[in-house]
């Protein structure tokens, strides 16, 4: 039933992706009003997913591949519907809603059994680092898709061309907001959940830190966040460089995620492909 | 029915010398349309008049005819000669002339492609038609829908989306820059007059503050005045500079005055808040390299005009699907007039020969002498056997969809050669309430009794004369008169009226046979300046229409300054929005039924204003010899309020007042009690007599009489004999 629910919600956020696609083009409201219904759906039916897997494996269920990914998708999901919403920004879901589409069909080709729990993470930890870093990741997702629409949209201000997309954009101050907004929420969840990683692995592997693949690629995310954070606060960076920062910041996050797991072997690898 | 015709001249078919001649003043309009409308064909009309165009629109009974008549008639009302305008005149009809409305509200016939202010001109010629009674509910429902076309078309598309102006354009990128501009400041340098108006589109556009500068200091503090600005001296601009997010700048400098290395400074120094520079100077007065900074733009008034220019061909594309949007609404409002002629046609044909029949096969029988029913029935079998089948092509032909034919011509041609007279039923007064009212009993007839009911618009005198206060025009019951005599001629049915336009003597054979549950009897307060009543500061201007409403408001409040308010409640309510008054007194049972309750600003109380006779109640009045209507509407009379109005009137009688003198009374039944209240008074307010009785519900105009004895006895006596002289009757 929640393997059912957990991979069926992937047709909502593809339709909810296409609505605000459908939207962008069109700009009839309809499309991302609906967009946003489906959205909302696919996220209550994603969560109550987890819940009965919750319920049946007796632990928080992310510990395997199709397990994160889908996770992500539905952190992704809810972060983007509450930006949507207290900006009234409908023209992000045709930058975002799409991230957690992807995530989710990408889970949906994997095998989506129950597995059982590796006794190393067998642990009060498990739930309180990962969620920590998959919120903060998913709000730094959300600063990548108004990092993309800001450099869209600065092009066509500053070369002055405008087309199609500048009337369909927001305006270049708002898209900053976003991006300082998730900045400040995401930074704080990625260090906590680096430090409870930290604490955890003293507990199971016996050192805070052992520069296992996922550990360096954290690190190197973390500088990244902090440097853009640190410029902003101290000498206002803004604009067409935060945005490039929060996107190759992403790509960080995607890597230190998926591209560890999936390449590079180490510690962390509970959720290769191979299991 | 009818055809829609519009007949007119733009900017396209007319020089400017033409149109001016041809163009109708507001203050002309009411005139215009009368006489527009006195044509033998013209049913309605409205006349849309602006610096691009003149069009007349109207119903016209046949469309060649009514063309022809409107160009007589503005021929005839400029003194052109017709061979002179002739040439000028375009003209279309039916689906032609939907169509032309709607792209004209949409501003797809407009010089600039788009332009906003037509959709308004087209409501102001509405407004007037409805002001003057020449809106019937074809050209009603026409106008509505075309205002709807004209909205989709701006939400749907983007005719009318992008800034096609300089200044406009200007603004639209700052909002692009900074979304919202209440917490920006814009700094204006020099004074050219396409800076200053963008300026002015920016303060408009809610830009927190202005700072403007000018090589001359007088000059900038007077402009700063005129913006609500600060003035700044001009050797003070790099100072100040940093705190302007928006800089406009028109010198005549012959070089750069602000160069990339001063904006490389000043945004360092505001930690990269982006800043937008607007240059309608030539020659140039920012370096355009200085674009090159980061979270800097600079646009100078060639590359706005290349914005404007991408914007007005983008407005070409988005005019293809206006088209669209048009093509498909026409094809919607041709169904709605389709359905509008041919179901009422059908009856009328079917009623008419049916009655056709029927005389004729008494006739028959009576010649055949034969009282068996199998006679009778033989007869009448054939006779309609012979009616269904005679019908039944011309019925088929109207009921089939109009493919391509005109079906109003079709509906025209079979009211002709049947000679079938125009829609008949019952009547209202012209305006939305009157057409409310009577729509609502035809809605609860129909649906209570199954009846077909068709409404007749009456325009009444009353109406037409819009600059004299009720209480002077031609005694009491203005509105009534005319509509009671359709009713005796037997031009309609029935007759709704709101029961206190009813005076207390009804004409030899009519009658009311039903008095509906009233409404909210209290008076509204309508006021966008005021709070309530007790909030009007002293001398404030009020509006009503009414001597019972002055008399009791002027009495609480003697400083006011009360004037006549006539027209219809949309009318009214318009002149109070325009600020021609600071407030306005209206009937709270008006507004709620046409859903305007959001209009009401407070309700009066009645012990501050005690309602009109039989104020809220609609009455229902019919020929006394018509048993058949009596009994389909006699459901609709609610005991309560009949015995209560009853009372009210028996008062109304004994006084002897109309409309026209102060004069006021509510009534409540509690149990098989009527407890009445009264009202006379001063048109001044200087004296207002109150008193009330109670009676009981067998003999409600007695209860009426005896409180009106207690307050002549008490000097209304006196009151009335001096306003009845005043009114000079």
């Amino acid at each position: 039933m929640h393997v059912l629910l957990l991979k069926a919600t992937t047709a909502f956020y593809l339709v909810g992706s296409v609505l605000y696609l459908y939207f962008i083009v069109t700009l009839k409201e309809r499309g991302a009003r609906l967009g946003r219904m489906f959205l909302m759906a696919g996220v209550v039916l994603h969560a109550a997913g987890f819940a009965l897997r919750y319920a049946e494996a007796g632990y928080t269920p992310v510990t395997n591949l199709f397990e994160s990914l889908s996770f992500f998708a539905l952190t992704i999901a809810g972060a983007f519907l509450v930006v949507e919403i207290r900006y009234n920004l409908r023209t992000l879901g045709a930058f975002v809603a799409p991230l957690a589409f992807a995530f989710s069909i990408f889970a949906a080709f994997l095998p989506g059994e129950v597995a059982g729990l590796a006794p190393a993470l067998n642990s009060y930890w498990l739930p309180i680092h990962v969620l920590l870093l998959f919120i903060g990741d998913a709000v730094f997702a959300v600063a990548f898709g108004a990092g993309i629409m800001y450099l869209l949209q600065e092009k066509q201000v500053k070369s002055k061309r405008m087309g199609p997309l500048f009337r369909r954009l927001p305006s270049l101050e708002v898209l900053d907001e976003i991006n300082y907004r998730c900045l400040t929420i995401g930074f704080p969840l990625l260090t906590m959940g680096i430090i409870t990683g930290s604490i955890w692995a003293e507990y199971a592997w016996g050192s805070y830190w052992s520069w296992d693949p996922k550990e360096t690629w954290s690190l190197i995310t973390w500088l990244l966040y902090a440097a853009l954070l640190h410029g902003r606060l101290t000498v206002g960076w803004r604009g067409r460089k935060a945005a490039i920062l929060a996107i190759i910041g992403f790509c960080a996050v995607l890597f230190t995620f998926l591209g560890v797991n999936l390449l590079l072997p180490g510690l962390h690898s509970y959720s290769n492909l191979s299991r | 029915m009818g055809q829609i015709i519009i007949i007119g001249v733009n900017h396209r078919t007319a020089p400017v010398e033409i149109r001016e001649r041809l163009a109708f003043p507001p203050e002309a309009m009411g005139r215009a349309l009368r006489g527009l409308l006195e044509k033998e064909s013209l049913k309605e009309g409205v006349i849309l008049s602006t610096c691009n165009r003149v069009e007349v629109c109207s119903l016209a009974r046949q469309g060649f005819l009514g063309t022809a008549e409107v160009k007589e008639f503005l021929a005839a009302y400029h003194a052109i000669p017709s061979e002179e305008l002739n040439g000028y005149l375009y003209h279309y009809e039916g689906d032609e002339a939907v169509k032309h409305m709607f792209r004209v509200a949409s501003s797809l016939d407009s010089m600039v492609l788009g332009e906003p202010q037509i959709l308004g001109q087209v409501k102001d010629a509405y407004g007037y038609g409805a002001e003057f009674q020449t809106i019937g509910p074809i050209l009603d429902k026409f106008f509505a829908k075309t205002f709807s076309v004209a909205k989709r078309v701006r939400t749907e598309t983007r005719v009318a989306s992008s800034a096609v102006s300089v200044s406009y354009a200007a603004v639209e990128l700052a909002r692009k820059i900074f979304g919202e501009l209440s917490d920006k400041t814009a700094m204006l340098i020099g004074a050219g007059e396409m800076c200053e108006l963008a300026a002015r589109h920016l303060l408009s556009a809610g830009v927190r503050g202005i700072m403007v500068t000018n090589r001359t200091f007088e000059r900038a503090v007077k402009l700063a005045e005129e913006f609500g600005g600060t003035p700044i001296r001009f050797d003070e601009l790099p100072v100040h500079l940093k705190r302007a997010d928006i800089v406009l700048s028109s010198t005549g400098a012959p070089h750069f005055i602000i160069r990339k290395h001063d904006v490389e400074e000043v945004i360092r120094i505001r930690k990269n808040r982006p800043m937008f520079f607007i240059d309608m100077a030539v020659p140039r007065d920012i370096d355009p390299d200085a674009n090159q900074v980061d979270n800097v733009y600079v646009y100078d008034i060639d590359d706005l005009n290349n914005v404007i220019d991408l914007n007005l061909e983008e407005r070409q594309k988005e005019a293809v699907k206006a088209e669209e949007i048009v093509e498909e609404e026409v094809r919607a409002f041709r169904r709605w007039l389709d359905a509008q002629q041919v179901t009422p046609t059908i009856i009328t044909l079917r009623r008419k020969y049916e009655e056709v029949k029927n005389v004729e096969v008494a006739k028959a029988v009576s010649m055949l002498g034969a009282e068996d029913p199998k006679t009778r029935k033989v007869v009448e079998s054939l006779a309609s056997s012979l009616l269904n089948k005679i019908l039944h092509a011309p019925i088929a032909s109207l009921k089939k969809d109009a493919d391509g034919r005109n079906q109003m011509e079709l509906v025209a041609l079979v009211r002709e050669i049947f000679d079938l007279p125009e829609a008949s039923g019952r009547t209202g007064r012209g305006s939305k309430l009157a057409l409310w009212q009577a729509e609502f009993v035809q809605s609860e007839i129909e649906r209570k009794t199954g009846r077909k009911v068709g409404i007749t618009r009456i325009k009444t005198t009353g109406d037409m004369i819009l600059d004299v206060p009720l209480a002077r025009v031609g005694g009491k019951g203005l509105f009534v008169k005319e509509i009671e005599e359709a009713l005796l001629s037997g031009q309609i049915d029935l007759a709704v009226h709101s029961m206190k336009d009813v005076p207390t003597d009804l004409p030899d054979g009519l009658t009311i046979v039903a008095i509906t549950r009233r409404e909210d009897p209290r008076d509204a307060f309508l006021s966008v300046k005021y709070r309530s009543f007790a909030e009007l500061p002293r001398g404030a201007k009020l509006g009503t229409s009414s001597l019972r409403r002055q008399t009791q408001l002027l009495g609480l409040r003697p400083d006011l300054s009360v004037e006549s308010l006539r027209g219809n409640l949309d009318t009214r309510i318009r002149k109070m929005e325009e600020g021609r008054f600071d407030a306005i007194i209206l009937a709270a049972a008006g507004l709620r039924r046409l859903g305007w309750e959001s209009k009401i600003t407070q309700y009066i109380p009645e012990e501050m204003s005690l309602p009109a006779i039989g104020q809220g109640a609609l009455g229902i009045e019919i020929r006394s010899d018509d048993p058949d209507t009596r009994e389909a509407v006699s459901f609709l009379n609610d005991r309560e309020t009949a015995l209560a109005v009853r009372a009210e009137r028996g008062f109304l009688k004994r006084l002897e007042g109309g409309c026209q003198v102060p004069i006021a009374s509510h009534g409540r039944v509690e149990g098989d009690k009527i407890v009445l209240q009264g009202m006379v008074g001063r048109p001044d307010g200087s004296e207002v007599i109150r008193g009330s009785a109670q009676g009981s519900i067998s003999d409600p105009e007695a209860l009426g009489v005896v409180l009106a004895e207690q307050l002549l006895g008490r000097g209304a006596m006196k009151i009335l004999d001096e306003v009845y002289r005043a009114a000079g009757s």
